[in-house]
């Protein structure tokens, strides 16, 4: 086999041989820069762990470089071994190192994204420890601040609020590879490609600790990590709001609503007016309070309407020399005022009689604002009618009320009896149900 | 038994747009019935020295008990202002005009007739079935 390459091409193999040549002379001058760099950036990293507390990202990017040295540095030998192997001249069709090789490209080129968001950080780490290294005389305080300015912008340094879902998953998907990497063998990422859809969600929370390669999943990975982030939102962020500043409203006391509707004022005032216009709350007024009398003359209260209404008229007749004439129904109502004016020619007794009705009334009244009132004027009319049903059902107690009823001289004209079932009987017998007719009329006396 | 009446004459106003002077009048009468609208008109044409028909005498009330009635009255200065101006029920109370009486019908027809017609053209109507008439 080699005799009949070497005899069948051998310009080839010459420039095979020269480009050999250079490409040994080139690899040995990269690996003794890299060499270099290497060891400077070994030795500022430990300075940096040394020195400051690790933080996250710093540890992460760390692992990387780690592993992707490594990484590295299987391949390279790889590399050397195959060449080896050709040098010597073995047959390289079948060999094992085909599959190491190709399975370690795969990775390195998998890995060239990340290397990207890296590069950042791993640039920013190399300035910061030179400049450390450098002068220190300037405060940490206002050097962070300066830097934090000069970094690129970063999620990371956000607070936790405003960390959505979304965002969270991106930065997940991010830091979950870095960490699998760090954590897990190289030889699951293979494997966990195809099955990190297929995780269980509710497998247990990770402990970073307690960590087993096979147990770790994608989804368990991310709620970690999220974990983590807001913890260090909380811890970093200095303007943590307290729950004392936020105003909360006072749930103590309930307020009660006033009802400020116009209405029952209005009805209030209205029944108040006429209450004053009584005459027994005049009479009553004059007893009580010490108030100077007002005396008007021939005028009782029925009458000043009328006699208003008679001014009125003649005025405007004298002013349009015409006469009122008025409808029927008005004249109706007219007349029916005058019978009853002639008919209680005895004022001062029957009026009063009609005012007790109005002052009832008006102590009964409730104008919807109010809920104590309402309930009180409630119960005190529930007991009077109690005691009024009270009295009703014993049958001895019917017959006195009747009676007192027929004696009473409070009873005036309005009062009228047309059948009473035992007129004659003062003190009471047992047969004083009234008949089925006269409960009728006794009905519509009351009314 | 003389009958006494003593004429008050009272918020006298000059009506010039109607050639009249109206006034509100208060009749003293005791001890006599009330007085006649004649009785009335011919005191106060007497007074103001005007034909008796171009006075007008309307609105009569007496007090109860009697004595004293109020009321109303106008006094033009012609017989012929007055049949211009007055309203047309006065004058029909007096005699001076006749009252027109139509039948029910015969109104109600003039008036749907009135209806179907609009503006100046219901006058017309009217007087086309007055003078029917």
């Amino acid at each position: 086999m080699e005799e009949k390459e070497q005899a069948e091409n051998p310009q080839l193999l010459q420039n095979d041989i020269e480009t050999f040549g250079t490409l040994c002379k080139e690899m040995n001058e990269t690996l003794e820069e890299s060499q270099e760099k290497l060891e400077t950036l070994k030795e500022k990293l430990t300075k940096m762990n040394e020195t400051n507390p690790p933080n996250n990202s710093g540890s992460n990017t760390f692992q990387y470089i780690d592993v992707k040295s490594m990484l590295l540095l299987n391949y390279v030998t790889s590399l050397q071994y195959f060449t080896l192997c050709k040098a010597e001249g073995k047959d390289m069709q079948e060999h094992e190192i085909f599959e190491r090789l190709s399975y370690l490209r795969l990775i390195i080129e998998k890995l060239k994204p990340l290397d990207k968001k890296v590069d950042y950080q791993i640039e920013k780490l190399l300035k910061s420890a030179l400049t450390q290294s450098q002068g220190e005389s300037v405060l940490p305080n206002r050097k962070q601040k300066e830097d934090n300015l000069k970094y690129r912008p970063n999620l990371n340094n956000f607070d936790s609020k405003h960390i959505t879902e979304k965002a969270d998953q991106n930065m997940v998907t991010m830091e979950g590879e870095g960490e699998a990497e760090g954590e897990d063998s190289i030889e699951d990422l293979s494997d966990g490609s195809g099955d990190e859809k297929k995780a269980n969600p509710d497998s247990s929370d990770i402990d970073p600790d307690n960590i087993n390669s096979d147990d770790i999943d994608s989804d368990a990975l991310e709620r970690f990590a999220v974990k983590k982030q807001k913890a260090q939102a909380k811890n970093k962020s200095g303007e943590h709001i307290n729950e004392e500043e936020i105003y909360k409203a006072v749930t103590n006391n309930p307020m009660k609503m006033v009802d400020t509707s116009r209405k029952a004022q209005k009805q209030r005032e209205k029944d108040q007016n006429r209450m004053k216009r009584v005459d027994l709350v005049r009479e009553l007024k004059h007893d009580m309070l010490d108030l100077p009398e007002e005396v008007n003359y021939g005028i009782a209260s029925g009458n000043r309407r009328l006699i208003e209404q008679e001014k009125e008229d003649e005025d405007l007749e004298m002013k349009y020399f015409k006469r009122i004439s008025y409808t029927v129904k008005e004249q109706k109502q007219r007349e029916k005022k005058i019978k009853r004016l002639q008919k209680s020619d005895y004022s001062g007794i029957t009026d009063g009689f009609h005012d007790f009705q109005r002052i009832q009334e008006f102590m009964g009244k409730t104008y919807g604002g109010d809920e104590d009132e309402e309930m009180q004027k409630h119960m005190e009319k529930e007991k009077f009618l109690q005691e009024v049903r009270s009295r009703k059902r014993d049958k001895k107690s019917k017959v006195k009320f009747l009676d007192e009823e027929i004696n009473s001289d409070e009873a005036g004209d309005d009062v009228l009896f047309q059948k009473l079932p035992n007129r004659g009987n003062k003190s009471g017998t047992g047969d004083n149900k009234p008949k089925k007719g006269n409960k009728k009329r006794f009905k519509r006396r009351k009314n | 038994m003389p009958k006494e009446i003593i004429i008050y004459c009272r918020k006298f106003m000059r009506n010039i747009l109607f050639n009249r002077a109206q006034m509100a009048i208060e009749i003293a009468h005791p001890n006599s019935r009330n007085p006649s609208k004649k009785a009335i008109r011919e005191k106060l044409s007497k007074v103001y020295k005007k034909d008796e028909t171009a006075v007008v005498v309307y609105g009569l009330k007496t007090q109860f008990g009697g004595g004293k009635t109020t009321g109303f009255a106008c006094v033009y200065d012609d017989l012929d202002s007055r049949k211009k101006y007055d309203q047309h029920f006065r004058l029909i109370r007096d005699g001076l005009a006749d009252k027109v009486i139509k039948g029910r019908k015969a109104t109600k027809e003039l008036k749907t007739r009135v209806k179907k017609v609009k503006g100046i053209e219901k006058a017309k109507v009217r007087d086309s079935a007055n003078k029917g008439k």
